[in-house]
């Protein structure tokens, strides 16, 4: 009885491994699928680095199912597409897998060289050879996955389309156009991913045609398959998940605002510090030269590696320091001969190239969700509430989106109390139940993605902020400033210099309960360097004193990434600001008796953040704007 | 059948003992970097047509017939390893009696790799397809 009960659990033990073991290369039935997987799971899990605090991001929880259409019948030449219903996150997962569909046609349009070695960016390795069955498309991957120029107009599935479906979906007040176009717009995200993870595959950036699909007669075209892509073990792709990514790429994936730039300096990345087994050169024992013809790249080159000669292999250490294996060069019938990528090197240069795709495709999603900021403008006595949702303007979407559509609403126990309908940017409708002081919340629902807004607390008044301009110029207080090395030290009587544009598109503002922030986000300095400001300052109940100013920096450039803060607390008035000025539209028609608070801070001229100049007037006979300024 | 219940009860332990088994970390990537994560500890077969290239280069090898070696080669690395197999003064015969030993290592559709043992000491070679089932050495 014991040994059948231990032969039981032995075969259990030995079961779990043979599912296990079964191995799945860098293709577009399991690989590509199951990098968008986990891509995703990597923003949800990070969604706070990636997206504004008031973003949910949720795409594997989001369970309602999305028709549309999809790759049922794969094939080399031909394809069959049908109707099905899947979830946002298997329609990201089915776009990794229908890039590749037809997959002859896909095969030779997934290149991207980034240096024209051979004088362009598409494949042209094996060129003369494929030309004689398949017609060179003369297409790189990127134009083809992007969509932004008439190299990508055939693929219906592209970035500019899939943009356009997400527009569609966010603009149509019906249920039905939504959820078609939403299903469209994140088969073509998942097809963008593929040439993301694509970007990240040595051979798609060296010009180095591999091996057609398994069961192709006419495989032999495209020549022999390669090492990387096959060897690479995606079942465990899961757990790069905390590796780091390259810091020079990861600090280029965390400040670009085009998804293009992002796949482009992925591929130079790839292709100037990885190998294909036919493209390596440089000098190692002896003079190597790359077996394609075409594939003598400038960089990485053998003679930059470190070699150690006690187990015959190429190192080379990244600036993460990680220490990678990228070729061996051991044999039997040689003293060293021409080097090469085994498994051992496959799963050692992992350790760069999967985190490498996790990030840029993380970051990739982080550019394809449109941004909005929700705000309950007013909640009147009889419950009416009214509500704004404003499209911010990215260089993705650069068009303004007037989302219409349903807005939930939320009480401060995370209870829907109701659904109202917005159109065309505005929300209004009336929940009869709300007493003063109650506080509410509207949420944007969006397949896999919700977006809030602040909390409004009934009977109060909430102002959006329009063209807001802060500039605090020689504030003198006592301030803590805080290093990123975790040293702080507290300057008596310093100074703070602060400015943020006005009416800039990336400069998001809001003022609720006293508090007015304003951030803005990753712009390029003159100095090449790329910026986020914050500036939070707490007012008291009576609008007269500043409490709390806390301004932080972040600064990304060549060294890295280096971060302050200054706090500043209880800022007396005997202190002085010489210029702080903002402006501020009321949600009420041109009622100057809303502003009280502001109203008095004028008041109180003479005391620190003095508030002179103070003007107001209507725009367009509607929105109260007042600006409000000491220079 | 109750006694079937609790053998499959046992064999559901072993599963989960092995998934739990195989998702300890011994150590995370950043403390030691140099120790990539790989993938597991896989089997894997050996179909008919790889294990035919696998007989005609034990054929080749043990006939010290370098031609025919060349033969099994696809056709983009032979001007790599023709002069290599042409110079060679290591005896091909001991390569072939290695290869008859051979452990594969990988396996999918399209490539394969192995590990041959000469002396102790551990090599590899590569055998690929492009996609038609016909098998050829790209690597030894």
């Amino acid at each position: 009885m014991k040994t059948k009960n231990i032969i039981a659990v032995i075969l259990g033990f030995i079961f779990y491994y043979i599912l296990d073991g079964i191995i799945f290369p860098w293709g577009n039935v399991y690989a590509h699928p199951t990098f968008n997987e986990v891509i995703v799971k990597f923003i949800e899990l990070n969604s706070s680095k990636y997206f504004p605090s008031q973003y949910s991001i949720k795409f594997s929880q989001d369970a309602v199912k999305y028709k549309g259409e999809a790759v049922t019948s794969p094939g080399y030449m031909e394809i069959g597409e049908s109707e099905v219903d899947y979830t946002i996150l298997e329609w990201i997962k089915h776009g990794g897998f229908s890039a590749d569909e037809p997959e002859i046609p896909a095969s030779v349009r997934h290149f991207y060289d980034p240096i024209m070695l051979s004088g362009s960016k598409y494949l042209t390795n094996r060129g003369t050879f494929i030309e004689q069955y398949y017609p060179n498309p003369q297409i790189n991957a990127i134009d083809w996955a992007i969509g932004d120029n008439p190299k990508g107009e055939d693929n219906n599935w592209t970035l500019q389309k899939g943009k356009q479906f997400l527009k569609i979906a966010l603009e149509s007040a019906d249920e039905n156009t939504k959820k078609e176009n939403a299903a469209k717009a994140f088969r073509c995200l998942g097809e963008v991913l593929h040439n993301t993870g694509d970007m990240g595959c040595p051979p798609h950036t060296r010009n180095d045609s591999h091996a057609a699909p398994f069961g192709y007669t006419f495989g032999f075209i495209f020549g022999s398959p390669d090492p990387t892509e096959e060897l690479l073990n995606v079942n465990s792709i899961a757990i790069y998940m905390d590796a780091d990514p390259d810091p020079a790429l990861k600090s280029f994936c965390d400040n670009a605002t085009t998804i293009r730039s992002i796949n482009e300096k992925f591929a130079e990345y790839t292709n100037a510090n990885f190998f294909t087994t036919q493209t390596i050169n440089g000098f190692g024992n002896s003079l190597i030269k790359p077996i394609n013809e075409d594939g003598n790249y400038p960089k990485p080159l053998v003679n930059d590696l470190e070699y150690d000669s006690d187990d015959y292999i190429y190192y080379k250490v990244f600036p993460n320091q990680y220490k990678i294996k990228m070729l061996k060069d051991r044999y039997y019938f040689v003293f060293r001969g021409y080097p090469y990528i085994d498994k051992e090197c496959v799963s050692s240069q992992a350790n760069i190239l999967v985190p490498n795709i996790i990030y840029a495709g993380a970051n990739v999603i982080r550019l394809f969700i449109p941004k909005f900021q929700i705000t309950i403008s007013s909640v009147s006595s009889e419950g009416e509430i009214k509500g704004t949702v404003k499209h911010l303007q990215t260089s993705e979407f650069n068009s303004i989106i007037q989302y219409s559509g349903k807005i939930e609403i939320y009480n401060s126990n995370s209870s829907k109390i109701s659904t109202l309908e917005c159109s065309s940017g505005n929300f209004s409708g009336t929940i009869s139940t709300l007493k003063t002081d109650d506080e509410i919340y509207a949420v944007l629902p969006f397949p896999g993605v919700n977006v809030r807004s602040n909390i409004f607390k009934v009977g109060s008044i909430n102002y959006n902020i329009i063209g807001c301009s802060i500039t605090l110029r020689n504030l003198t207080a006592d301030f803590k400033q805080a290093y990123p090395n975790g040293y702080s030290e507290t300057i008596k009587d310093g100074s703070l210099s602060m400015g943020f544009p006005k009416d800039d598109p990336n400069a998001s503002v809001s003022f609720l309960n006293g508090t007015l922030i304003q951030e803005y986000s990753n712009y390029q300095h003159t100095d090449g360097q790329f910026y986020t400001e914050k500036i939070t300052i707490k007012f008291d109940g009576t609008m007269e004193n500043i409490t709390s100013l806390i301004a932080s920096w972040k600064r990304t450039g060549n060294f890295g990434t280096y971060e302050n803060r200054i706090t500043a607390l209880n800022i007396p008035r005997d202190k002085t600001v010489s210029s702080l000025r903002y402006g501020f539209s009321g949600s009420n028609l041109c009622d100057v008796s809303k502003i009280v608070s502001l109203y008095k801070l004028e008041d109180y001229g003479s005391y620190t953040y003095s508030l002179i100049d103070q003007t107001w007037k209507c725009k367009d006979n509607s929105d109260l704007v007042i600006y409000i300024s000491t220079q | 059948m109750k006694n079937q219940y609790h053998s499959f009860k046992l064999f559901v332990v072993g599963f989960l003992l092995a998934a739990g088994l195989n998702h300890i970390p011994s150590c995370s990537n950043n403390e030691s970097p140099t120790q990539p994560i790989d993938g597991n500890p896989a089997e894997y077969s050996e179909t008919q047509s790889m294990k035919n290239l696998s007989d005609s280069l034990i054929s080749a090898f043990k006939s010290e017939n370098k031609e025919k070696v060349m033969n099994c080669f696809n056709e983009e690395f032979k001007n790599t390893y023709q002069p290599i197999i042409n110079n060679t003064t290591k005896s091909l015969s001991a390569f072939g009696t290695a290869l008859e030993m051979r452990k594969l290592t990988f396996a999918n559709s399209l490539y394969a790799e192995y590990e041959l043992t000469i002396d102790g000491i551990i090599y590899t070679i590569a055998y690929a397809n492009s996609g038609d089932s016909k098998w050829q050495l790209v690597r030894l």
